[in-house]
């Protein structure tokens, strides 16, 4: 059973995990800064058969590319036999993203507007947060 | 010359002594009759032989004489006096052999018991019969060791003390089968499991198989994405089974190589593992960016494919159809490129 863990990773200006935690109210929201300690933090939640509710994932990432995070949760969760974990991407919008994203399913892109401020971008990506979460069902 | 009172005579006589074997006897010089009998004073060599032989009559030596002497009775006879006599001599030199001959017998029939004596006789195992032990060998001792090993011929027996001629006949009678001198062990292989991510199929598929018959790797699990691979990976550590070493490529089509390495390091991280050594083989040299990612990573070392490789893969993926054709010819090119990996997998086993 999938635990109420958000996991938020990516360049995330400061104040943002607040921000997630009034749209998400009954979740625990966790910020993770590199790609390569999103895959260790899923990796130990897979172990303990409690994974992460909803990866969102802003790119870009060190270490680990948003992408390759990707696939590499999605190599975790094969070798575990767990279920696909839902991804919620905060991107430009691409043909390559769309194509690879839709390699790795369960994965959608929240279109970025770089014209808006960072706050309501924050904002705007929070709320999208809520509401795939009340569709996914928790 | 001395007087005794003869009750024959009625009157003091003079004594003649006449000697016999151990006693005096002393005898009116009138009537014959016997009037005294007394032992024979011991000499001093005597004395100490007699007192070596018993050793109560040793203290009794040391008497007075007259107390070992036998009062005449003029009612008896002669015959009665040497009776007693005898009587005398039994009681006072004859008792303590008496009594060591009964000591002795009492010790046989008190200490050792005839159903210990049945018990100890089947018991025995004679030498020949016994069995080999090995184990009391002490290994430290180089020339046991070494005739242990059958190294010196004429030497001591296994059981660390020096055999008779007797013992020696019976253990050779036995033919102990002695173990042979042992050559020398080959040096532990560490790695047994090998995860080799390769992408190009004719490369992987050569130095799959030149690993497990060249350097005796146990087996070698090979994939051709880094997603297969990491998954690979991360099935090996939750069943417990991770592999010695990974040898990978340091571009896939999916990620790449150093990101596939962090992956293993978050892995290993979140499951508390030690890290897994990575072997990177590629065909283009190391930029400084991947340096400095390698040095992060840790355990990791990178080795450059000869030229060709790139060639024979593309010709395989060019010829189509024809694929065992196009795989013939790019064999010995991968060839070349596995040699060389078995090399560096090699200097890794030995180092």
């Amino acid at each position: 059973m999938a635990s109420r863990r958000i996991l938020l990773t990516g360049s995330l200006p400061p104040n943002t995990i607040p921000v997630f935690e009034t749209a998400c109210p009954e979740h625990e929201v966790l910020e993770i800064k590199d790609g390569a300690r999103l895959v260790s933090v899923v990796a130990r939640l897979i172990k303990a058969q409690r994974p992460p509710k909803l990866i969102v994932i802003v790119p870009e990432l060190r270490r680990i590319s948003a992408v390759s995070s990707i696939r590499a949760i999605r190599a975790l969760e094969r070798a575990a036999g767990w279920h696909t974990t839902p991804i919620l991407f905060y991107a430009e919008d691409s043909a390559e993203l769309q194509a690879d994203l839709k390699s790795v399913g369960m994965a959608v892109n929240l279109v970025r507007n770089t014209q808006l401020p960072e706050n309501e971008q924050i904002s705007r990506l929070a709320l999208a947060t809520g509401r795939l979460v009340t569709k996914i069902g928790g | 010359m001395e007087s005794r009172f003869c009750p024959h005579c009625e009157r003091e006589v003079p004594v003649e002594l006449s000697k016999h074997t151990g006693y005096i006897l002393h005898v009116c010089s009138i009537c014959g009759l016997g009037l005294q009998v007394s032992p024979i004073p011991l000499t001093d060599d005597q004395s100490n032989v007699r007192r070596g032989l018993t050793g109560k009559l040793a203290s009794d030596s040391t008497d007075d004489s007259t107390t070992n002497s036998v009062s005449f009775d003029p009612s008896q006879s002669m015959g009665g006096a040497l009776a007693q006599l005898k009587l005398l001599r039994k009681s006072q030199t004859l008792q303590p052999v008496v009594e060591r001959s009964s000591a002795r017998t009492d010790t046989r029939s008190s200490d050792v018991g005839l159903e210990e004596l049945q018990s100890l006789s089947t018991n025995y195992t004679p030498i020949a019969q016994r069995p080999y032990r090995p184990s009391l060998i002490n290994a430290s001792n180089s020339a046991q060791q070494s005739s242990f090993l059958g190294n010196d011929e004429s030497s001591e027996s296994p059981f660390g003390d020096k055999p008779t001629t007797q013992v020696l006949s019976q253990y050779n009678k036995v033919q102990v089968p002695m173990p042979k001198e042992q050559p020398p062990a080959e040096p532990k292989q560490s790695i047994q499991k090998i995860l080799l991510i390769e992408p190009n199929d004719i490369l992987r598929s050569v130095c799959k198989v030149l690993l497990i018959e060249r350097q005796h790797v146990q087996y070698v699990t090979d994939k051709a994405t880094a997603s297969d691979g990491l998954e690979a990976y991360m099935r090996a550590c939750i069943e417990g089974d991770r592999p010695d070493l990974v040898i990978q490529e340091m571009q896939f089509a999916d990620m790449k190589g150093t990101e596939l390495a962090y992956a293993y390091r978050g892995i290993e991280k979140a499951l508390g593992v030690p890290h897994v050594p990575i072997l990177f083989f590629a065909s283009e040299p190391l930029s400084d960016d991947q340096r400095a990612i390698l040095q992060e990573i840790k355990r990791v070392r990178f080795i450059k494919k000869p030229s060709g490789s790139v060639e024979a893969d593309d010709s395989s993926s060019q010829a189509g159809s024809n694929q065992s054709a196009s795989a013939a010819a790019a064999a010995v090119p991968a060839e070349v490129v596995a040699g060389k990996l078995l090399a560096a997998v090699g200097k890794i086993l030995e180092g």
